[in-house]
């Protein structure tokens, strides 16, 4: 028999006992409609995560910090911790082929923080870029660090520390999301200048007292702690410094390079590490680091990983498609005995075994196909709709739960969900393979029957 | 009916055991010596329980028996593999059934043609030769109906065209007006009379003696061994 010839008997068999057939069919839709949707949001979520990560952070940014070691409660002009004006641009001038550029310059204004004139503390304020917390290992205890929107959009929120916390609000908790006032001095034509700004606090962190200072001072608020704002909004507050001036006292700790490419981060690095050496000799209570941002490792890593859960949700899907191949057998045992009579006439016939285990192998692959069609049909359907709606969703997903670079990225960037056609490829393969697994049984059932037996079955 | 005719059937000391359980075995046929010739027409008669219906899957090769030797157009079929009885069924051997066991939700032609797909002929050729043969038994006007649109005598003619498909060594018919009346009988009995003239052999199991006569050889089996051999009322094709 033709195999055109079984699979319109097999559509025979399916339709006449549609319900039955539905019924066997729901497992299997499931199971792929499970993995093609499934698998076609998984590469959605790898390409927000690399998106996001591209975004944010480039693979040729270098970031140089300044960092004391000394964190002495009393800033001191004679102690060098920063680099000037000049230097930054002494460094811009000579800067070799490989470097592309300084993106942005870090701030550092000292004064104070408050909420009211008993309530205070004082600070170094520096304006950074979202990046800075990975550098300086920012220990965030409560709410969030700065994010790329509260860059992009230079928002007046600052990260304040623990000490800050208690000396402004009473408690660390309290101080989440109440704005409090900042008062630095700024240098300008050697005249000093307030800068005054109201902030929204987002987030605190662990002040890391390693010297025990906090003890030796009688009113902890005057122990001057770093805080950190958007160096964007820093740029809005502070007064910028015109070409001509001179007199810059605007301080930098530190700098955000951008190599020109992966290549050059080696040269660039060179320059960089020659460059503050000079200006930061090793033995001084301060030093510099220098890191590659978001190394080639991280963003691999973050590939497993997305591959990794996407393999979760493929491996349970699949679990799904396995559960509904063993409702086909079930369907397939209980078809194969109702058509014993048949399978004993046509045995009478001069059928063979492979005839009669075809037949219901094709049967069984018939259905799984169906059920594979329908499976895409409605993960189609359903990926159709999460893509025209996407935006409304994320719209309705609490701030609580995506926030912060993520949310801002998606808002921002054109999101496209697609079927994946691997996706369908393989999961009609694998629709075959169930209804050949999992038909087989039954079908060799059938094949095995002896015709004299089955003739006589009523 | 002369000895230059050859043997299509020739069963030698043919025994057949059924088990159904260590101690209790049970011997329907006690060593059958048979030998039917090519064009016979031929009358096996018994009693239910007399064991013909074993010997009637034995002759058409759907059961091998316990002992003996059964010669099928001089071939020794008694030990042969499940593969190559099923190839002699479908060459060699034309069922009628009491029945009819056509296959459901399939039409009268699709029935006719099925024994000649599963011997690889062609689809024109098989799909020709079937409306020959619904025609030879009349019912080449229904051959799309499907067996559940047919009545009893139509659906016993669609079975022994679909018996003729891939002109057999013999025609096998189970009891094959058991289920109609006396006149759609008489229509199907007048079929095998008029393809005895043709030549064909034919083998009639029945338990009706008054059908057995109808035939030229009324071979009579009781109790697993066969009784009697006689002529039957039919002597050379002539009714």
């Amino acid at each position: 028999m033709g195999l055109i010839e079984n699979i319109s008997q097999a559509i025979k068999t399916i339709k006449s006992n549609s319900k039955r057939s539905a019924l066997t069919m729901i497992g299997i839709v499931i199971g792929l409609t499970s993995v093609i949707t499934i698998v076609s949001a998984g590469s959605l979520i790898s390409d927000i995560v690399n998106g996001l990560l591209s975004s944010m952070i480039k693979e040729t940014l270098i970031s140089v910090e300044i960092q004391s070691e000394n964190d002495d409660m009393l800033y001191d002009e004679s102690e060098k911790y920063y680099l000037t004006e000049d230097e930054k641009k002494e460094f811009e001038d000579n800067a070799p082929d490989s470097i592309y550029g300084v993106l942005s310059v870090s701030w550092r204004l000292e004064g104070k923080v408050y909420t009211d004139n008993s309530h205070y503390s004082l600070a170094r304020v520096s304006g950074v870029s979202s990046a800075y917390s990975q550098l300086r290992q920012v220990n965030i205890t409560e709410g969030r660090y700065l994010s790329k929107s509260d860059c992009d959009k230079a928002s007046n929120v600052i990260v304040i520390s623990d000490i800050a916390a208690r000396n402004c609000f009473g408690s660390e908790k309290n101080a989440i999301g109440k704005t409090i006032s900042i008062n630095l001095n700024q240098n300008v034509m050697k005249q000093e200048k307030l800068v005054c700004a109201d902030c929204v606090v987002v987030g605190i962190y662990k002040y890391e007292d390693k010297q025990e200072q906090t003890k030796r001072i009688n009113d902890i608020r005057n122990f001057s702690t770093d805080m950190f704002m958007p160096y964007t909004t820093m740029d809005n507050l502070v007064v910028m410094p015109t070409k001509l001036s001179l007199e810059l006292s605007n301080t930098y700790s530190g700098l955000l390079v951008a190599a020109k490419d992966s290549d050059s981060i080696p040269d660039a690095m060179r320059y960089i590490n020659d460059f503050m050496r000079d200006r930061f000799p090793g033995d001084e209570d301060y030093s510099y680091t220098c890191n590659q941002l978001l190394p080639k490792e991280v963003r691999s890593m973050i590939d497993t990983v997305v591959m990794a859960i996407t393999a979760v949700f493929v491996a349970i899907g699949g679990i799904s498609l396995v559960v509904g191949g063993i409702g086909l057998m079930n369907t397939m045992l209980v078809s194969v005995t109702e058509r014993t009579k048949e399978i004993g006439i046509k045995k009478a016939l001069g059928a063979k075994k492979s005839t009669i285990r075809l037949q219901f192998l094709i049967e069984s692959a018939t259905i799984c196909l169906i059920a594979c069609a329908i499976g895409v049909l409605v993960s189609s359907v359903i990926l159709t709709v999460l893509d025209t709606k996407f935006y409304d969703l994320i719209d309705m997903v609490p701030k609580k739960v995506l926030h912060g670079d993520l949310r801002y990225y998606i808002e921002n960037t054109e999101i496209h969900i697609e079927v994946s056609s691997i996706a369908v490829i393989v999961s009609t393969l694998f629709s075959v393979a169930v209804g050949v697994i999992f038909g087989y049984y039954p079908a060799n059932k059938g094949a095995k029957m002896q015709p004299v037996d089955a003739l006589r079955y009523e | 009916m002369s000895d230059s005719k050859k043997s299509v059937v020739n069963m030698s000391g043919i025994i057949k055991r059924f088990y159904i359980g260590m101690p209790n075995e049970l011997q329907i046929l006690n060593g059958i010596d048979l030998d039917i010739k090519e064009g016979e027409f031929v009358a096996i008669v018994g009693e239910s329980g007399s064991g013909k219906s074993t010997m009637m899957n034995i002759i058409g090769a759907l059961d091998r028996p316990t002992e003996g030797k059964y010669f099928f157009n001089g071939e020794d079929i008694s030990k042969l593999s499940d593969k190559k009885l099923s190839k002699i069924r479908n060459k060699e051997i034309g069922f009628v059934f009491q029945n009819f066991n056509l296959v459901p939700r399939t039409s009268a032609l699709k029935n006719v043609e099925l024994p000649m797909m599963y011997a690889g002929i062609k689809r024109r050729e098989r799909t020709k030769r079937a409306k020959e043969l619904l025609k030879t038994v009349g019912m080449e006007e229904r051959s799309d109906h499907n067996p559940n649109e047919l009545s009893g005598g139509q659906k016993q003619r669609v079975a022994i065209a679909r018996a003729m498909a891939n002109d057999p060594s013999i025609i096998l018919a189970d009891e094959p007006t058991g289920a109609l009346d006396t006149k759609t009988g008489r229509i199907v009995m007048d079929i095998f009379h008029e393809l005895h003239r043709s030549g064909k052999t034919i083998i009639l199991i029945t338990h009706s003696p008054e059908l057995a006569k109808e035939t030229e050889r009324i071979i009579t089996i009781s109790d697993g061994n066969i009784i009697s051999d006689t002529a039957g009322g039919a002597v050379n094709g002539a009714d």
